[in-house]
């Protein structure tokens, strides 16, 4: 019948068409823009910025609030009147669309801001370059890898956020293990997956102690929320009375508001590190490095300072400085994280 | 006789192409073109390793023995099972008894009923779940601290962390889905039989049992289908409010997967596999029902005329009962929304509360940048992949329920599958592809347009081919004696008389493509943003408030746009009053 061989064509054709997908289509790739991330002549901010101005454009892919982004692009395009579109969305996403585009040679994206782990992953896959910048030495020389493929530009801290109507500051323990006084029983909160927490906490204390402690910290059963947003709204409400582990950026927007909520920074303060990155085969690198000076310029981290973002410069006070802190390795070996997953699963989840 | 029409079909096209085969070619390939990259990707990725630059892909049986070998997979799919099957239920008990006192008696305040009913489908699951743990957690739910002024006790009368609440927030925000295929059912069913059971002196219980459920049984298979299988893919529900009570669902494994870096997107696929034979097990089911396919046609060439019955007093308590359903459906969570949009922060109502009241929040979200723009981009798309949609869903449909194409079953099946696809991977699915295939696609609308036209086809080919198997062929057959061709029988015959199923299928797809998001996420460029984008960066940004804000906007525009089409389109069957 000649409706049988049609469908068998089409079906044919639907096949040939997806395996053609495995077999890229070779593409024109833009030069590698290592030269220009790493010249360091005297006249290097003129090339930039007359550079920046002939690409006029650059793309951004962060996973920056855009209540903060927003804010800090527009202050870049003023200074330097170079256009920025940004592309915002979680770490993870961020991760698959830059590795996905790169594998088909689509080189659309110049900067990459966004949780370190992610970045190390983008380091790994050849995807980003080292360049340089003449703001390092105000920086926490732990915003620095290595390898020097990324600048850690701002942390997020995992602090204790609590509702002010139901606990004192006072209250709020120095450390963690204070928290495991019975009196907290049935007042205290944890996030679903922070595993990466609890692996922070143990390197920090060490195999025993931490162990030690979360055992007995699992022991008085925190209730567990899924999402740092939706915990810090809910203690903001009064349903959970001190969240151990809320980002202080969460809660400091409450409190900003007027809302019933403080945070404390609790030892050992838990830190992840976030950096910006430069795409190696960027199509704007000119305005990309324009862009990583600005945004780690004392300009730049007093922006990030003022929307109480935490930024890496050693000039700004932040928590960091009062506080014994921890900070979540970014190259942390795939086989510890899945430990620290087992463990916080079996201690929190069941 | 269709065996002969088709025949005739078939006999014609040896000799000349003729336009319909160029439609029907057109429509089977694209459908097989969408549903094949998705699930091609996924089948041929759930036997890869992880790939990285340092490590390529290697072929491997690996990522089906870590799903399926652990006792860990079976414990979650029960927990799914247990949660899909009670949402499901619930959903289609609510809809279908709605459904069928709205289409069949003459119950009170009826044209408020479909606005009504629609409206919760609009809000994203988070900000619905949020309301309602606003409403009944144990410690700051509204209900259980009302309930306990009242009794004096301060025991919680209600917990939403549990699987009862889980059901319970589910089923009743997907109810409109069962409300809205059931709906289509009923309007195409001739009421005669019923009459006759009637006359000769059967209750009005019995004739709904024995005749009215009868006869609707292929549409309640598809709805059920639908329902069980959106619940197992439900995301939101199970996270915010399975997880503090311990319930783990098979979604978050699949989640958990393909966010990892190496992603395990072959994990997560192997972890899909299961779903997908659930959906070609259910499609399997309905077309086993449909292969005598005259038994569910009521309506043939004699008169037909939908009617309704007087109910006489009951029409008030039916008009109660609607009333309750609303009040928990749609009030309850819409005034939540509505008093947390008018904080600055969400407080439980007081008086002290009620002193900061304020339109900050609106202001706020109409300041939002690209918000404008994000309005647009969803009309487009929403309204665009609904049209498309139902346009070549109906062809397909045609073909499956009329035809005896070989391989219709197969088509029937592919052009189902999506809606087991998880949103993550078919996304991921379709920026691969047209990533690899630059057709000039990707980073544009178009490439949304795609995947949503992919994800939404099941939602189209479901409620049409009920209301195919609904209608006797011997119309079309009439229509073809008189001498008509097959593109002008298929435009004044089929398409008027399957109007309440495409109907249905349109609104459905039209509000909840304004709502996606897992496929939108990896999806969307500068420029692109869509509706979702925005209210999921509200979300991760915090602003609760403006969140508020924006659901209760949704809820309304909708509510007033149904409201219209109704006094304006009394001709779309389903929506007549």
């Amino acid at each position: 019948m000649a409706w049988m061989i049609g469908w068998k064509q089409v079906l044919a054709a639907a096949i040939m068409s997806v395996s053609a997908v495995a077999v890229a289509p070779a593409q024109d790739e833009p030069a590698e823009a290592s030269a220009i991330y790493l010249y360091q002549g005297a006249d290097r901010d003129q090339r930039l910025l007359a550079g920046g101005r002939r690409e006029g454009t650059l793309v951004l892919y962060t996973s920056l609030a855009t209540t903060e982004a927003v804010p800090l692009i527009g202050a870049f395009e003023r200074k330097y009147g170079v256009k920025v579109q940004l592309w915002r969305a979680l770490s993870e996403n961020i991760l698959q669309r830059t590795i996905a585009e790169a594998r088909a040679r689509r080189h659309s994206v110049d900067v990459i801001e966004t949780n370190s782990p992610e970045v190390e992953a983008l380091a790994r896959e050849g995807l980003i370059g080292e360049f340089s910048n003449p703001h390092v030495a105000d920086l926490h020389p732990w915003a620095l890898p290595p390898h020097r493929l990324w600048i850690g530009d701002r942390v997020d801290l995992r602090v204790a956020a609590f509702n002010t109507g139901k606990v004192r500051r006072d209250e709020i323990p120095a450390t963690y293990e204070g928290f495991l006084d019975p009196a907290w029983k049935g007042r205290i909160a944890v996030e679903a997956a922070d595993d990466e927490w609890l692996g922070a906490v143990m390197k920090y204390w060490g195999e025993d102690r931490g162990t030690a402690f979360v055992r007995r910290l699992a022991a008085l059963k925190p209730d567990v929320r899924k999402g740092h947003v939706l915990i810090a709204q809910l203690v903001a409400v009064g349903e959970v009375t001190v969240a151990l582990t809320a980002y202080s950026g969460n809660a400091e927007s409450i409190k900003r508001k007027g809302g019933p909520v403080d945070w404390a920074p609790v030892e050992p303060l838990v830190g992840r590190l976030q950096a910006i990155a430069l795409a190696r085969q960027a199509p704007h690198p000119h305005a990309a490095l324009l862009f990583a000076d600005f945004l780690l310029s004392p300009e730049g981290m007093q922006l990030l300072q003022e929307m109480s973002r935490v930024p890496t410069s050693r000039a700004m006070p932040t928590p960091l400085d009062t506080t014994k802190y921890v900070l979540v390795d970014p190259a942390q070996p795939r086989e510890e994280a899945v430990k620290w997953q087992r463990i916080w699963k079996e201690l929190f989840l069941k | 006789m269709t065996i002969i029409a088709t025949t005739a079909i078939f006999d014609s096209t040896r000799q000349r192409l003729e336009p319909q085969w160029i439609v029907i070619g057109v429509c089977i390939a694209l459908v097989v073109w969408l549903a094949l990259v998705p699930l091609a990707f996924l089948l041929w990725q759930s036997f890869l390793t992880p790939q990285t630059a340092a490590e390529p892909a290697r072929f491997t049986l690996e990522n089906y023995a870590a799903a399926y070998a652990s006792g860990e997979t079976a414990r979650l799919l029960g927990n799914s099972l247990t949660f899909a099957v009670g949402a499901a239920a619930l959903s289609f008990v609510l809809g279908t008894a709605f459904a069928w006192i709205n289409e069949r008696t003459n119950t009170a305040f009826k044209s408020l009923f479909l606005a009504l009913a629609l409206v919760p489908l609009v809000i994203p699951s988070v900000l619905f779940t949020v309301a309602w743990i606003f409403l009944a957690s144990p410690k700051i739910g509204i209900v259980n601290l009302v309930l306990q002024s009242w009794t004096g006790s301060d025991a919680a009368f209600v917990d939403i962390y549990s699987l009862g609440g889980m059901i319970w927030v589910d089923g009743l925000h997907y109810s409109p889905m069962a409300f809205l295929l059931m709906t289509a059912a009923f309007r195409s069913m001739d009421p005669a039989l019923e009459e006759a059971a009637l006359m000769s002196g059967a209750g009005l219980l019995q004739v709904a049992r024995r005749i009215t459920f009868r006869l609707a049984w292929p549409a309640a298979v598809a709805a059920l289908l639908i329902l069980f299988v959106r619940a197992i893919e439900s995301f939101e529900v199970p996270a915010l409010l399975g997880l503090p009570a311990g319930i783990e669902v098979y979604t978050s494994a699949i989640y958990q997967a393909v966010n990892k870096y190496p992603s395990e997107v072959g994990l997560a696929s192997a972890y899909a596999v299961v779903l997908l034979l659930i959906t070609a097990l259910c499609v399997y089911t309905q077309s086993r029902l449909s292969r005598h396919d005259t038994r569910f046609a009521t309506v043939t060439g004699k008169g037909f005329r939908s009617r309704r019955v007087d109910i006489g007093r009951w029409r008030y308590l039916t008009a109660a009962l609607f009333v309750l359903y609303f009040a928990v459906l749609v009030l309850l969570p819409f005034l939540v929304l509505l008093w947390s949009s008018l904080q600055k922060f969400y407080s439980v109502p007081s008086r002290a509360a009620l002193a900061t009241v304020g339109l900050d929040a609106y202001r706020n979200l109409l300041d939002h940048p690209g918000f404008a723009a994000s309005v647009l981009n969803s009309a487009l798309l929403s309204l665009g992949s609904a049209t498309f949609v139902m346009l070549v869903t109906s062809v397909i449909c045609w073909i499956v329920v009329r035809t005896r194409m070989p391989g219709r079953l197969l088509l029937d099946s592919l052009t189902s599958l999506p809606l087991a696809i998880p949103g993550l991977v078919l996304g991921l699915a379709v920026m691969v592809c047209y990533l690899k295939l630059d057709v000039g696609v990707y980073d544009t609308l178009w490439i949304m347009f795609i995947a949503y036209v992919t994800r939404f086809m099941p939602y189209g080919l479901r409620p049409t081919t009920t209301s195919m198997l609904q209608i006797h062929k011997e119309l079309e057959e009439s229509a073809a004696m008189s001498g008509a061709s097959w593109a002008t029988t298929f435009r004044r015959i089929v398409l008027p008389l399957i109007k309440p199923g495409l109907i249905a299928g349109w609104i459905y797809v039209v509000i909840v493509a304004v709502r996606e998001l897992s496929s939108s996420i990896l999806l969307y460029s500068p420029g692109t943003e869509v509706i979702s984008i925005t209210i999921w960066e509200l979300w991760q940004n915090g602003q609760y408030v403006e969140l508020s804000a924006a659901g209760v906007m949704l809820m309304s525009v909708l509510f007033c746009l149904v409201m219209l089409a109704q006094v304006a389109g009394r001709k779309f069957a389903i929506i007549e009053p």
